[in-house]
């Protein structure tokens, strides 16, 4: 099971890192992806990558996984020979260390220590041409073992680096020298367009290969546009003719200066000093010419304009300035008019005068000007002209023009004029000096541009790759047709052979194919960088290439690398993976069949294509009971029950997992016991390298028990539901968010509904809510729920019949993550009968309260009345007692009884008389039984009762011998109001009665508890009468119309 | 007056227990006041209450044999006649619209039960729901 997992989980490893590389271009990403997934396949937690440095001494952590801050990026381990990296390195294999406590070999850094490093494997990472690039590095903090398929799969892990790395740091640098070249082309134009002239590089082709912004703005030109373009065109036509001769001497190899009118885009003409520089190879060849011009216009304006004002100047003279003079070369002497002598500044009286005058004051070119005229004879007619500066005297650095022509006769003699023209030579002197210092300065913007351009022209030829600068061919409508060699460096001319000026959609068809046209027309046009790889396969070539293209001018520069060798050696590191992946399979399949021998909680076994065993592991053993070698050879039959092989079964699973793909195998089966198990599984086939089943495989669990318990789960929910039903339990189940109930069966009745009558919801349940409850409920269930607490209520459901029954609901929402309810359960009890009976608990209370604190104040007031009439406190205290006593008996008898019981007549007299206790001989009692008393009146009854006997007792006939009492009783119709009434007769005879004025009956009280209680509550009617030989009382009272209760 | 702090009040009765109205009669009747009843049911009240011109205030037992006063004392507020009931129940055995009013729970202490009318009498505004008959004040 761990083999299996370990080796998916590095399969699984590789492909990532397969797909993170193809998805990133930074490499201490990659790297980084690299370590944690390396780490994740092998169970440790730490990995590295190590860069070897430059000097080869050290070595640099450059990524990690598990590190504490401070190693990657930052950690170096010295490559020496104690170390297990260099070791590694020199092998150029994997090196093993399983117990760093044991490694004799090797020292470890302090920091593999910190982390409590035990084991580790340094694998080198070798770049194409096994050349060591770094080491991976997987270390473990426990001592391990690492086996051979780990060691395997660090190694095909670090050769899967290798060209990883190569092709990012290859990218890296291509990018790197590309950036310096277009570093290099921006300083160039940076320098040239902060020049004053007109600076271009022109091709042989009489295209333009570079300008300076000024070259640019001359023509009125957006910047950049110029290149690529035909001087022609951008000069006109005629301007081209006229500048052909010129460009035809540089490009011959030789250096130009020249002056010339050039029409002016803006209109006019400007005068132009133009040097044109030939650019000369090594092999002596012209690639082109440097154009340096000047705009000589103001400058030459200007001398136009001296011209003109030296031409007045000379005239004004000739009118009044100059001077005149006749020197005699034999006499030495000179006829010189005043102006002359001004002019040098001499002063002479005589004429003629000594030249000498004024050779003192000549600078030395005078003086041998003068010599010379001397000295050879003039030629008659002869005119001379010089002109020299007054060297000596007032007028020294004055410059004078002198003319002169020889006599035609005597050629010795010569006349001529003499004027200043100082100003015109200062400003030609100031001329000169501005014309050479701007020679100086194109010179040196030459030969710094030279330098430039050798710079490039170097990187260019030092790169192994190809780097090619194209420009874009447009038709009449602009759009790019093709594109045309401008600049290659040797390798790609070595490759190409002369392309430059030719068409490279003409001579490679190819790149149309293979959209490198396009790629480079869309870099033209948007100016963003694009990078292929490339499978190119035209023309000469077969082979992979990288290419990179970026906008130059109008066109594009691309640099291309061959990486057909690394492709190669890709797809055979991808053949060697699938090798070993396919190894692997095999391994894991011998695997599997393990495993399955080992499964035991699961049947699994195989049938041929009749349901004959083929395998029989110890899974299917535990499971069915039969060993391996009793059912090898076997039919499946007997693993089923009889009724399903009648039915085919067995064929039909068979017949299903052939079309389907599997069948379902859930069903009791046959345990060698006898037994039935339970088994849940599914039939699958199983294929041969053909294509054809070759066998089925039955994979099955026994869930025997599994469904016992499901069983009894069914069986505990019936009983809840009987419980619930016993309880008279209403349940809902209310699913807020769809606004479905689910009632229990008891919940229709408890609202008046047919089980079934409606479907359940919020609103059939509110509509049964009595209306005075319907609202303070619902607010209720509203609260519950906003404040997430349990509903409780207690509310009246009115049924269609009219009946009102009173429901006690209880109630919990529950609420998604979200804090919404989403569905609320509870329950509800039929409380009507609860409260009926709380109601009636309720009157029974304040009835007692009602009778108690009326009794109080009823023995207050008899306490009152005794007292009073009373002596002595020990007469106070008998005859209270006694009334005490006769309230106690009536409280008794009336609290036996029930809510439907009455005291009767017959008791209650009975009671009285009996609690007078003596002789009972003299008391006769007739009347009928069961004569009930409303309860109300038992007390005032039985008082006055109690009255008339304890005044017999102690004056009349129970006190005396012979006395006799007789109580009759009868009911009889009162005539005024037609309702029952008892007729009550006390007759007392054979007493010795005293005398009427002795007032010793004491009667005031008794009779007044008689005369008057009675009929105020009772509504009787009494009289009370003292007889000669007794009283004789009679109580006719209202008293209950109903039966009394049968004891 | 001094003893009689009740002089010329004329006070309704409704209690069914003889021995309580008979006590409470005397006390009532020892205070100077006009006793009308006693009465011991329902109807009797009404009977009186209808009856009676002038009724300064009453004293109402709520239970009377069984039956509730209810009916008299809402006869006595449609009449303005300020009462209290005397009984064993709490308030809120009685219906709402009597919750408000006096209770004096039994036994009845008589002297806080004079007390009582006697403050209900003198609070009572001129010419209040007494409308035919002229106060002894006047």
């Amino acid at each position: 099971m761990d083999d299996l997992e370990e080796l998916m989980r590095r399969q699984q490893a590789l492909a990532e890192f397969g797909d993170f590389v193809l998805d990133h271009e930074d490499l201490d990403q990659i790297l980084t992806e690299g370590c944690r997934l390396i780490a994740q396949a092998l169970g440790t937690d730490l990995a590295k990558v190590m860069e070897i440095e430059h000097d080869a001494e050290t070595a640099f952590v450059r990524a990690g996984i598990g590190w504490r801050a401070g190693v990657v990026g930052a950690a170096r381990v010295r490559l020496d020979d104690r170390s297990s990296e260099a070791f590694a390195i020199a092998q150029a294999g994997p090196v093993i260390t399983n117990d760093i406590v044991d490694e004799a070999r090797f020292v470890f850094p302090p920091f593999l220590r910190d982390h409590g490093v035990c084991a580790l494997v340094n694998v080198p990472i070798l770049l194409p041409g096994r050349r060591p690039w770094g080491l991976l590095q997987v270390d473990a903090r426990e001592p391990r073992a690492f086996d051979d398929r780990s060691i395997q799969f660090l190694k095909t892990y670090a050769m899967v680096l290798g060209p990883v790395i190569d092709r990012l740091r290859v990218a890296a640098e291509r990018e790197q020298a590309l950036m310096g070249v277009r570093e290099r082309e921006e300083r160039l134009q940076l320098v040239t367009d902060a020049m004053p002239g007109l600076i271009a590089y022109i091709d042989k082709t009489f295209c333009y290969r570079f300008a300076n912004r000024r070259y640019e703005e001359w023509f009125g030109l957006p910047t950049g546009t110029i290149l690529g373009r035909h001087l022609r065109e951008v000069l006109g036509e005629a301007a081209f003719d006229r500048l052909l001769p010129h460009a035809e001497v540089a490009l011959s190899g030789k250096r130009h200066r020249f002056e010339a009118e050039v029409a002016f885009k803006l209109g006019g003409t400007r005068h132009v000093q133009s040097e044109f520089v030939p650019d000369i190879r090594e092999d002596g060849s012209v690639a082109g010419y440097y154009s340096l011009v000047l705009d000589a216009t103001p400058r030459h304006e200007a001398e136009l304009a001296l011209r003109e004002s030296e031409t007045l100047r000379g005239l004004a003279l000739e009118s009044g300035g100059m001077g005149a003079w006749r020197w005699d070369t034999r006499a030495h002497t000179v006829h010189a008019d005043a102006v002359v002598q001004k002019l040098w500044g001499v002063f002479a009286t005589q004429q003629p005068h000594a030249v000498a005058l004024y050779a003192g004051m000549m600078d030395a070119e005078g003086l041998a000007w003068l010599e010379s005229g001397t000295a050879e004879q003039a030629i008659p007619g002869e005119s001379f002209g010089t002109r020299m500066q007054v060297s000596h005297g007032r007028n020294a650095g004055r410059w004078v023009q002198l003319r002169g022509k020889a006599d035609l006769e005597r050629p010795w003699i010569i006349n001529g004029v003499t004027f200043d023209v100082t100003e015109q030579v200062v400003a030609e002197q100031e001329l000169a000096r501005y014309r050479t210092a701007l020679e100086q300065q194109v010179r040196q913007r030459t030969a710094e541009l030279q330098a430039s351009r050798d710079l490039l022209q170097a990187t260019m030829d030092a790169s192994t790759d190809l780097i090619q600068v194209f420009e874009a061919e447009r038709d009449a409508t602009g759009a790019i047709v093709d594109f045309r060699w401008v600049l290659v460096n040797p390798e790609a001319e070595r490759r190409f052979g002369p392309v430059i000026g030719e068409r490279l959609v003409e001579r490679n068809p190819g790149v149309q194919v293979e959209g490198i046209f396009d790629a480079f027309r869309r870099v033209t046009e948007t100016g963003i960088s694009e990078r292929a790889e490339r499978h190119y396969v035209h023309e000469q070539f077969d082979g992979w290439f990288y290419q990179s293209a970026v906008k130059l001018g109008d066109g594009v520069a691309t640099t291309t690398t061959d990486i057909s060798e690394w492709k190669a050696a890709q797809a055979d590191l991808l053949r060697l993976r699938d090798q070993v992946a396919q190894a692997q399979l095999r391994a894991s399949e011998e695997r599997f069949r393990l495993l399955v021998q080992s499964v035991r909680d699961y049947a699994i076994f195989t049938m041929d294509r009749a349901g004959r065993i083929t395998s029989w592991p110890a899974g299917a053993v535990a499971v069915y009971g039969w060993s391996e070698e009793e059912m090898i050879g076997q039919s499946v039959d007997r693993t089923f029950v009889p009724e399903d092989v009648a039915d085919g079964a067995p064929e039909w699973e068979r017949a299903v997992a052939a079309r389907d793909g599997v069948a379902p195998n859930v069903r009791w089966h046959l345990h060698k016991g006898g037994t039935r198990i339970f088994i849940d599984g599914s039939t699958q086939p199983l294929f041969g390298a053909d294509g054809e089943i070759r066998e089925f495989i039955k994979i099955g669990q026994d869930v025997t028990e599994a469904r016992r318990v499901q069983q009894a789960l069914a069986a505990s929910e019936e009983r809840l539901r009987a419980a619930v039903d016993v309880g008279r339990l209403g349940l809902w189940d209310w699913n807020v968010a769809s606004g479905e109930v689910h009632w229990s069966d008891e919940h229709f009745r408890m609202e008046g509904y047919a089980v079934g009558e409606v479907t359940p919801s919020y609103e059939a349940w509110a509509s049964r809510v009595h209306p005075e409850d319907r609202a303070e409920t619902e607010a209720a269930l509203q609260d519950a729920r906003e404040q997430k607490q349990e509903f409780t209520r207690e509310f009246r459901a009115v049924h269609p019949d009219g009946s009102v029954h009173w429901l006690s609901g209880r109630g919990r929402f529950f609420y998604d993550e979200q804090g919404n309810a989403v569905r609320m359960i509870g329950a509800m009890v039929d409380t009507t009968e609860r409260r009926e009976w709380e109601e009636r608990q309720q009157v029974l209370i304040a009835e007692l309260q009602h009778r108690t604190r009326n009794l109080m104040g009823v023995v207050r007031s008899m306490a009152d009345k005794t007292a009073r009439a009373s002596g002595d406190f020990d007469q106070f205290r008998g005859r209270f007692g006694d009334r005490l006593e006769a309230l106690a008996r009536v409280q008794g008898l009336l609290s036996r009884l029930n809510e439907h019981d009455r005291v009767t007549f017959d008791e209650l007299i009975e009671t009285e008389l009996a609690a007078m206790g003596g002789n009972r001989d003299g008391i006769r009692l007739e009347g009928p039984k069961g004569v009930r008393l409303r309860s109300s009146t038992v007390q005032t009854l039985a008082l006055a009762l109690h009255e008339l006997a304890t005044n017999a007792v102690k004056y009349g006939a129970l006190g005396q011998a012979g006395g006799c009492l007789t109580v009759t009783w009868r009911m009889a119709q009162d005539a005024a109001s037609g309702q029952p009434w008892l007729h009550i007769d006390w007759r007392e005879t054979g007493v010795d009665m005293p005398p009427p004025a002795s007032g010793a009956r004491g009667g005031g009280q008794g009779r007044e508890l008689i005369e008057r209680p009675l009929p105020y509550q009772l509504g009787a009617r009494t009289s009370y009468t003292l007889g000669a030989d007794g009283v004789h009382c009679t109580i006719l009272m209202p008293v209950s119309s109903k039966p009394a209760r049968e004891s | 007056m001094v003893d009689a702090p009740l002089h010329g009040c004329r006070v309704l009765v409704i209690e069914d227990e003889f021995l309580l109205a008979d006590e409470l009669a005397d006390a009532l009747r020892d205070a100077g006041a006009m006793v009308l009843g006693p009465v011991g049911t329902v109807q009797h009240a009404i009977d009186l209450i209808r009856a009676e011109a002038r009724i300064d205030c009453a004293v109402v037992d709520v239970n009377l044999g069984g039956e509730m006063v209810f009916p008299a004392a809402e006869l006595l507020q449609t009449r303005g006649i300020p009462f209290f009931f005397t009984t064993g129940y709490d308030a809120s055995a009685l219906p709402p619209s009597f919750r408000t009013v006096l209770r004096c729970e039994k036994p009845v202490d008589l002297r806080r039960l004079q007390q009582a009318i006697s403050a209900m009498h003198s609070d009572r505004p001129e010419g209040g729901t007494v409308m035919r008959v002229p106060t002894p004040n006047r």
